[in-house]
This record gives structure tokens, C-alpha cells and sequence, in this order.
């Protein structure tokens, strides 16, 4: 456990920066092949230990793996039920890392996340004493998270974008790597309070968790009330995934992918002539910049995991519907219609051409 | 710039891996461009032929292949300016499924990126490219569906070819209705400057303001929006000449009846007077009555036998002025006998009957070029209304007397605007206009009938420059045989029948259009009761009537001494140059009739 005493100067320490960005020089002599093939590896059996315990999904699992590598927060949406905490539980223990849950609630205070002040009378320099809330770890899961008041809600985004807390005028750098999971509940809407679009935007995905099949449901009934539940092992050892992380910045995305992924934001604005014609009708807002990074970054997370020096098109593609759903500000007539924000992003990524 | 910037391949080694896909892509590029190049050259050539097979003009296959082939240069230029490059075919390597392989080797190889990633990533994507089956995954013929498009476009061409032109017969009407006004302009300046021609004596007679409005008169009808207006234009000039001639006619009448009774006289020098008088010349006609006073000088019966020809000529001649002078001429010669007052009053008036002979032979001529080109205006709006071609309306303004043919085929409606005879009626038929006419007139004998089963129309006829009219209601064809003698030239006749598929209706053909005479003949020498209709009556419409002036003399009334002496006296005359009787008892007869007057 870190020491939170002291002064801010102690407490403002910072990690240096990952490696690079994409394309600068790696140590000479860099056996990149070997590197990647391992990381692909690797991460295809932390794949394989969560399906163990995760029955289905694979979706879900692919994409917050993604999100994890790319260095993002994932919000989760389903209906109740559906394994979005357990999914979230066992990937902290898989990777190892730090995990705490934080059930959000109506009466659930910024000081109960972020932490607080308390008075330390055998004190020698200050009288307070910062006491780390539940955020202060690697994996936090911020279950119904739309059911805390935006006050509490707001705490997170500080944490979310500058992976520190700043309480009693000191601000706290929160443990390398800090992923928020949040789940939502789309269904019940009284006493929740929408996250507004600020902090929606800080999430790199969205991902929708949708009911498990036929199949599916029978393992889990099958898993899940024997005698023994299946569980999942650490399987990474400390620091490897920071160092995918920091592998995931040198995959080379050339301009034309790059140029796909803006023109693919640029088509989300409904004030862009090249919007397609729904998009300019039934989206009040289109994606910010953050979404342009959430796509490039994802397609580098997917180049890395399936052992590519590269990102291109299709991983683009793949990690468009998580990294711009949330980004779409729908008008009142496309609520009105039923049109959904998958539906849109579906519309732009085929009105899009891969190549100008 | 066209052109943009082509992009080459920034390594060998990625150009070789890619060659093959390349060499596909151009193939299949020119084919493309090949189908394109036939698709626009036929698309255009068959949009040019279809717009222009709508227009008068005749070389459109020439001009539709002009544009197809423009077109398909244009096409094959633009696409040869599009060659694909080296960036193309890595773009179409990627979308065949290397998913940014080649760019990403393309882009860091153009950059010449030498970290390990780059390298890895390049030598990766080479080894990608080098792998893809670009001829399997690139078939130079994706699809037969875009060529069906050159088919179905040829077929179009081919058909277009084939067929008509849906408004040929209407632009060949037009073209034809356009010569036909040019040559109706050209006939009728070449009659207009055969007026302007004239002599100032007799050009006199022509007013200026007329003289003015047959100057433009070509133009006039070479600017009409149709033939009905050219018509109408020419039938207007007609009847205003016509309206001169009525003013010169009873001076010409004068003329022709003086000539004739000297041309039939038994001196020889009032034969060569008659022969000056033809020709118009005024001089020979003063030498010849200088030699009349002379031979009426040399002997008593020289004298009495010019007393007498004077006497006879006065009463040829309806003229009242001119018959008083003629009289007064014989008087004096017969009173001059030993009397020198007599012979200067004589001299005096022989020499007053040169100076009117002379003027009366400036007007009749002047008459006859005026009746001349009146008839062969109401000849050219004849033709013109009667839907001849421009052949044709040359025959009929150079004044051969071709008259102007019905039309055949007619689609019914109102008859001809104007001039000669035109039946409204389905049948094929043609109405010859005939008629006869003399000293340089043509009578224009009008005729309509029906079509197999038809009636006859009148005619007319003219000795006197005038043109004959009839009217005939009804479609078909018939004729009508001119016939009549006289100063006034009339006919008058209804054609009716039928045609045999006629849809048209009654045509109210007249010849000379504008104010035609209907009158009956003469009766007594003096003028008819006349009466003046505006010509062309279309159904639904009121002609304007107007009575003119003139003696009401009807048939069966009691015919006053004044109106019955004359003849007698010509049947004297008559008798007198058949059967010769010595001067003393001539004398007596002469006489007798003065006394009565």
C-alpha cells in the first residue's frame, strides 16, 4: 500500500510515460516477430482462462480485452444478470491486478470512491491523514453506475481522465494500469440518473451485453450450480500487462488508416456534408476527437492481439460500434423512431469507403 | 491540372510482389474503359440521332456519329488520364483482404522507415502482397450485366436508323412551303421590276405610294409566317393594281376599240396608225396624222372617205370624249371643203389627235404591263394558296399562263386563301384552271367540282387583261371551260359534289381573292349592275357588300332611244364596210345619225 501522507509535492509523483509514440525507434536489434507472437499468445490464453469461467460472450470478453490493452475505461450496458460483474472480477484476476467494486447508489458520496481526510492525531507533520476510497486500484468496477447522482458520478472523471484524486488540496496518482469497468442497467430508469455526455465520452467503449444463447445458457446452468463453481487464476505476472500497453502504441497505423478513422468520425457529425442523410436527421451531436483516439487506439490493441506490426481497415471497423455508440447524441426523433445509435454507426461505416 | 499526380511504386521489392495484380488491374482498367468508350460513343450518337431526327436537319446520321465518336474520345482520354498507379493497386490489394498490409509497407517504404517495427511491418506486407492470388481474386470480367448496356444501346442506334424520322413529312412541308415563298418572292420581283421598268409616260400612271409597296412586296412575302400570308400579300398588290387598271381601263378599252376599227379600215394609212398605235409610238402616230390631214387635203373623196373611217371609229369607240372628238374630226372634215377656216380649225385638231393618240397608246400600254403583272400576282397567290410547289409558282409568275393546280389531298377546310382555284376536298383531284386570254392577259378560269361525280364551276374569261373568276364551293376536281368575249371578262359558276374521302369542307375558291366581281354580263354595251363581295367568305363569316355607282339596266325593260342608236349605228357602219355604197349616199347615212344625235 502506497503512503498517502506527506506533502503534495511527495504525492504528485508521476509515472514516466509509456515507451514512444507509434514509429519511433525501439532498442536496436529488437526481435519484434518474437515480441509480438509472444504478447499474441499470452493474451489469447488470458482469452481462453476467462471463457472458463465466462461462459459465452466472447464478444464482450474480446472488446474489454481490447479496451484493457488499449489503456481505456469500458462501460458495460445489459440487463441484470447477465455476468457483466463476474466477467469483470475475472478479468482482474486473471491479469493480476488490483480489484475493487464500488455499488453505486443513490446515497453514495465522492468521498466514498475517491476517499477522504481523516484526522491523524499521532500526526507529526499534518493532523489529516488521506484515506484511499475504493478507487485506488488497478480494476475498479463502478456497478450501476447511473444510479449514483451526477455529484458522485462527477468524482470518477477526474480519476477516469488524469488517473488521479485530488482531495483536501493534494491531488493522488492513482496504481499503474487504472481501468474503470462501469455497468449500466438500460431497463430501470427511475431513480437513476444518466451519465452525462462528459463522462460517457471518457469511456474508450461501450459495450452492449446482450442475453446468452441456447447453448450458453446450459453451461452456464451447468457451471454455475454444481458443487464446485469454476474459477479463474492470475495468469499474468506483474507488469506485463503495462507492457502491452506500451506495445500497443508502437503498432504502426499509417495515414490512410488514420484518414479512414477521422473520415468515420467526421461522418458521425450531422453538420459534416459527407454524413450520410440519417446521420444528419436523427444525431444532434456526432463523436468528439476522443472518439477518433478511441478508434485508433483500438485498432492498434487489435493489430497486438492478433500479432500484427499493424493496424488497418478492418480493425478500424471492429472497434467502431464500441468506441462511437456512446458518442452519438440521438435527436428526440430518433428516439421517437426507435432508431438506435448501433444502427447509425452501422449506416456511417457502410456510407464510408475505405479509401477516398 | 487533368492529370493528377500519379504515384510510382517507392520500392522494387514491393513493385515486383504487386506486378501481377497490377498487370491485372490495367488489363481489366482498359477493358473498362473499352466498355465505357462504346457505352457514352453509343449512348451519345444515339441521343444525338434521336434528338436530330426531330429537326429538319438531313445529315444527322452524319451528325450522330460525329458525336458518338467525340464522346468516346473524350471518354478514352479521361480514362487514359486515370491509369491506375502504384497507390491504386495497393488500395485494390488492401480491399482484396491484406486489410492495410500493402499501404502500410507502401507508406513506410516511401518514407523509408528503418525502425524494427517498420521493417517488420513492411516485410510483412510485401510478403502479404506477394501471396495474393490477384488474378482469382481480379476477374477481368466481374460481371456480363454492364455490357448488356452496349447491346440494348445498339439496339437502339440500329432502330432509330431504321425507322423514319417521325417529322420528316412535316420539316419537307416546311422546306417546301419555304422555296415555295422564295420563288413566290423572286417571281414577284421580277414582276415588280418589270413595272419600274417602264417608260416615264407610262410609268406615270403608276402611283407612287403603290410603287412603294411593290418595292418591298418580295420581301414582304419571303418573310411570311405561310403561303396564306404570302398569298394574301400578293392578292392585296394585285387589287391595288387592278385598282390603277380600273382608272386606265376605259382609256385602253378606247384604244384597243380604235385600233380595231382602223386595223379592219380600208385606208392603208389608218391600218399604219393602228399598227403605231400597238406599238406605242408617238412619233410614227404624228407623222401618220399629218399624212392623214394631208391625204384629206388632196382629194374630195380622199376627204369624205377620212370623214367617214373617223366617223366610224367614233362610233367603235365607247368612249363619249373620245367619240365626240372623232365626230367633231369628221364633221371638220367634211364642213372644210374650200373653207381655209375650216382647214387651220382642222390642222389644229389633227394635231390635238396626235397628242391623244399618243397618250391614249402610253395608257394602254402602261394598262397592259399593269394587267400583266396583276394577273400574274393573283397567278402567283393562286399557286401559293393552292399548296403548289416552288416549280410550279415559277411556272406561274413568269406569266406562261400555267395555272395553278387544286389541291390534291386537301384536308378540307376554307378553299384557297386566294387565286386560282382551290377546292377544299380529299380527293384527288386537280382543277386546271383554264381560260384564254389575249394581248398579254391570261384568263384565269377557276373551277371546283367534285371529285368523280362532280359538277362543273364557271369561267371566265378576259380579253382585256382582267383576269376571269369563278367561284366553286366543294372538294374534288373539275373544270370548267372559259369562255366570253366582251370588254369585262366574268364567269361565274358553283362546283359541287363530293369527294370521295373528303373531310373538308366548302372552300370558297376564287380566283384573284380581295374584292372579286360576281356581276352578270353586260347587257347593252354600258356597265352591268356590279356588285362587290369581299372574297373568301369562310364558313361562319358575313362578306362586306358594296354597290357601286352605276346604271341599274336589267333585263327586259324597255330600252330607251339613247341606249338603242348606238347599235344601230355600228350595225350601219357594219353594213356600210361590207357593202360599199358611193360617198353621197355614205354621206347621207352619216347624216342622218348625226341629225338624230
Amino acid at each position: 500500500m502506497p503512503d498517502y501522507t506527506g506533502s503534495v509535492e511527495n504525492q504528485e509523483v508521476q509515472e514516466a510515460p509509456p515507451a514512444g509514440p507509434a514509429g519511433e525507434d525501439g532498442p536496436p536489434g529488437e526481435d519484434v516477430p518474437g515480441i509480438l507472437e509472444r504478447a499474441k499468445n499470452r493474451i489469447k490464453e488470458m482469452e481462453e482462462a476467462i471463457a472458463g469461467v465466462i461462459v459465452g460472450q466472447e464478444e464482450v470478453v474480446h472488446q474489454v480485452l481490447t479496451a484493457l490493452l488499449a489503456g481505456g475505461h469500458v462501460l458495460l450496458e445489459g440487463v441484470p444478470g447477465l455476468g457483466k460483474t463476474a466477467l469483470v472480477r475475472t478479468v482482474a484476476r486473471v491479469t493480476g491486478l488490483t480489484f475493487r467494486r464500488i455499488q453505486f447508489t443513490p446515497d453514495l458520496m465522492p468521498a466514498d470512491i475517491t476517499g477522504t481526510q481523516i484526522f491523524n492525531e499521532k500526526g507529526a507533520d499534518s493532523p489529516f491523514r488521506f484515506s484511499p476510497g475504493p478507487v485506488f486500484a488497478n480494476i475498479v468496477l463502478a456497478d450501476e453506475i447511473n444510479r449514483a447522482t451526477p455529484k458522485t458520478q462527477s468524482a470518477l472523471l477526474e480519476a477516469m481522465q488524469e488517473r488521479t484524486v485530488t482531495s483536501g488540496g493534494l491531488t493522488y496518482p492513482l496504481p499503474e494500469p487504472f481501468f474503470v469497468l462501469a455497468t449500466q442497467n438500460p431497463l430501470e430508469m427511475e431513480g437513476t440518473y444518466p451519465l452525462p455526455e462528459a463522462q460517457l465520452d471518457r469511456f474508450l467503449f461501450k459495450i452492449n451485453v446482450s442475453y446468452p444463447s441456447a447453448g450458453e445458457l446450459l453451461a452456464i446452468a451447468d457451471r454455475t450450480t454444481g458443487a464446485a463453481e469454476p474459477q479463474a487464476s492470475s495468469l499474468l505476472v506483474p507488469g506485463e500487462l503495462r507492457g502491452w500497453l506500451k506495445l500497443v502504441r508502437r503498432v504502426v497505423v499509417v495515414e490512410d488508416v488514420v484518414d479512414y478513422a477521422v473520415r468515420l468520425v467526421l461522418a458521425t457529425q450531422p453538420d459534416n456534408p459527407r454524413a450520410p442523410e440519417r446521420v444528419r436527421r436523427f444525431v444532434r451531436y456526432g463523436s468528439s476527437p476522443r472518439g477518433l483516439q478511441a478508434l485508433v487506439l483500438g485498432a492498434r490493441a487489435e493489430a497486438l492481439r492478433e500479432g500484427r506490426p499493424q493496424a488497418g481497415y478492418a480493425d478500424v471497423r471492429r472497434v467502431a460500434p464500441a468506441a462511437l455508440r456512446h458518442r452519438l447524441i440521438l435527436s428526440y426523433e430518433a428516439a421517437a423512431e426507435g432508431i438506435g445509435a448501433d444502427e447509425l454507426v452501422a449506416e456511417v461505416l457502410e456510407a464510408v469507403p475505405v479509401h477516398q | 491540372m487533368l492529370r493528377r499526380k500519379r504515384h510510382d511504386w517507392p520500392d522494387r521489392r514491393l513493385g515486383e510482389a504487386l506486378a501481377p495484380l497490377a498487370a491485372r488491374v490495367r488489363r481489366r482498367y482498359w477493358l473498362e474503359t473499352g466498355r465505357l468508350v462504346l457505352t457514352w460513343g453509343l449512348a451519345v450518337a444515339a441521343g444525338v440521332l434521336v434528338l436530330l431526327r426531330l429537326t429538319p436537319l438531313y445529315s444527322c446520321l452524319f451528325l450522330a456519329g460525329i458525336g458518338g465518336a467525340a464522346a468516346a474520345v473524350v471518354v478514352f482520354v479521361w480514362r487514359s488520364l486515370s491509369i491506375p498507379d502504384a497507390l491504386k493497386v495497393v488500395q485494390i490489394a488492401d480491399e482484396l483482404g491484406l486489410n492495410g498490409e500493402a499501404i502500410t509497407a507502401y507508406r513506410l517504404l516511401e518514407k523509408k522507415k528503418q525502425d524494427s517495427w517498420s521493417k517488420f511491418a513492411v516485410e510483412k506486407g510485401v510478403s502479404a502482397c506477394r501471396n495474393l492470388p490477384g488474378e482469382r481474386l481480379v476477374p477481368l470480367f466481374p460481371s456480363w450485366r454492364p455490357w448488356r448496356g452496349i447491346v440494348f444501346l445498339t439496339g437502339i442506334l440500329v432502330v432509330t436508323i431504321l425507322l423514319p424520322a417521325p417529322l420528316a413529312p412535316y420539316w419537307e412541308a416546311r422546306r417546301a412551303e419555304k422555296e415555295a415563298l422564295a420563288a413566290a418572292a423572286r417571281q414577284a420581283g421580277e414582276v415588280v421590276a418589270r413595272l419600274q421598268r417602264m417608260p416615264p409616260e407610262q410609268k406615270e400612271f403608276l402611283p407612287e405610294k403603290l410603287s412603294e409597296e411593290l418595292n418591298v412586296l418580295p420581301k414582304t412575302v419571303s418573310g411570311a409566317r405561310d403561303r396564306q400570308e404570302a398569298a394574301r400579300n400578293l392578292e392585296r398588290a394585285g387589287q391595288e393594281i387592278e385598282d390603277v387598271l380600273a382608272f386606265l381601263e376605259p382609256a385602253e378599252r378606247s384604244f384597243r376599240q380604235l385600233a380595231g376599227a382602223w386595223k379592219n379600215s380600208r385606208e392603208p394609212l389608218l391600218k399604219e396608225l393602228a399598227a403605231a398605235l400597238e406599238k406605242g409610238d408617238a412619233q410614227e402616230i404624228a407623222r401618220l396624222t399629218g399624212k392623214l390631214k394631208e391625204l384629206a387635203n388632196s382629194s374630195e373623196a380622199a376627204k369624205n372617205r377620212l370623214a367617214l373611217e373617223m366617223f366610224q371609229a367614233g362610233e367603235a369607240v365607247g368612249d363619249p370624249a373620245w367619240r365626240e372628238n372623232l365626230r367633231k374630226l369628221a364633221k371638220s372634215l367634211l364642213s372644210s371643203a374650200g373653207n381655209e377656216e375650216a382647214e387651220g380649225s382642222g390642222e389644229g385638231e389633227s394635231e390635238s389627235l396626235a397628242r391623244d393618240l399618243a397618250g391614249l397608246a402610253q395608257q394602254a400600254r402602261a394598262a397592259g404591263r399593269l394587267a400583266r403583272a396583276s394577273a400574274a400576282m393573283f397567278n402567283l397567290a393562286g399557286a401559293l394558296a393552292g399548296g403548289n410547289n416552288a416549280a410550279a409558282i415559277a411556272r406561274a409568275g413568269s406569266g406562261t399562263g400555267a395555272q395553278p393546280t387544286a389541291n390534291a389531298g386537301g384536308t378540307g377546310g376554307p378553299g384557297g386563301a386566294a387565286g386560282g382555284s382551290s377546292g377544299a376536298g380529299s380527293a384527288a383531284g386537280s382543277a386546271p384552271g383554264t381560260g384564254s386570254g389575249s394581248a398579254g392577259s391570261s384568263g384565269a378560269g377557276g373551277s371546283a367540282g367534285a371529285g368523280g361525280a362532280s359538277s362543273d364551276a364557271g369561267a371566265g374569261e378576259d380579253t382585256g387583261g382582267r383576269a376571269g373568276n369563278s367561284g366553286g364551293t366543294g372538294g374534288g376536281s373539275g373544270s370548267g371551260p372559259g369562255s366570253g368575249s366582251g370588254n369585262e371578262g366574268s364567269g361565274g359558276g358553283a362546283g359541287t359534289g363530293a369527294g370521295g374521302s373528303g373531310t373538308g369542307g366548302q372552300g370558297a375558291a376564287t380566283s384573284g381573292g380581295g374584292y372579286d366581281r360576281i356581276y352578270a354580263p353586260h347587257l347593252l354595251g354600258g356597265s352591268g349592275q356590279e356588285t362587290r363581295v369581299g372574297g373568301q367568305i369562310r364558313p361562319g363569316q358575313a362578306g362586306t357588300e358594296t354597290s357601286l355607282p352605276d346604271s341599274p339596266v336589267e333585263r327586259g325593260a324597255v330600252r330607251p332611244y339613247r341606249e338603242v342608236l348606238p347599235l344601230y349605228k355600228e350595225e350601219a357602219i357594219n353594213s356600210l364596210s361590207s357593202a360599199p355604197l358611193p360617198p353621197e349616199l355614205e354621206s347621207l347615212v352619216w347624216q342622218y345619225f348625226t341629225s338624230l344625235e
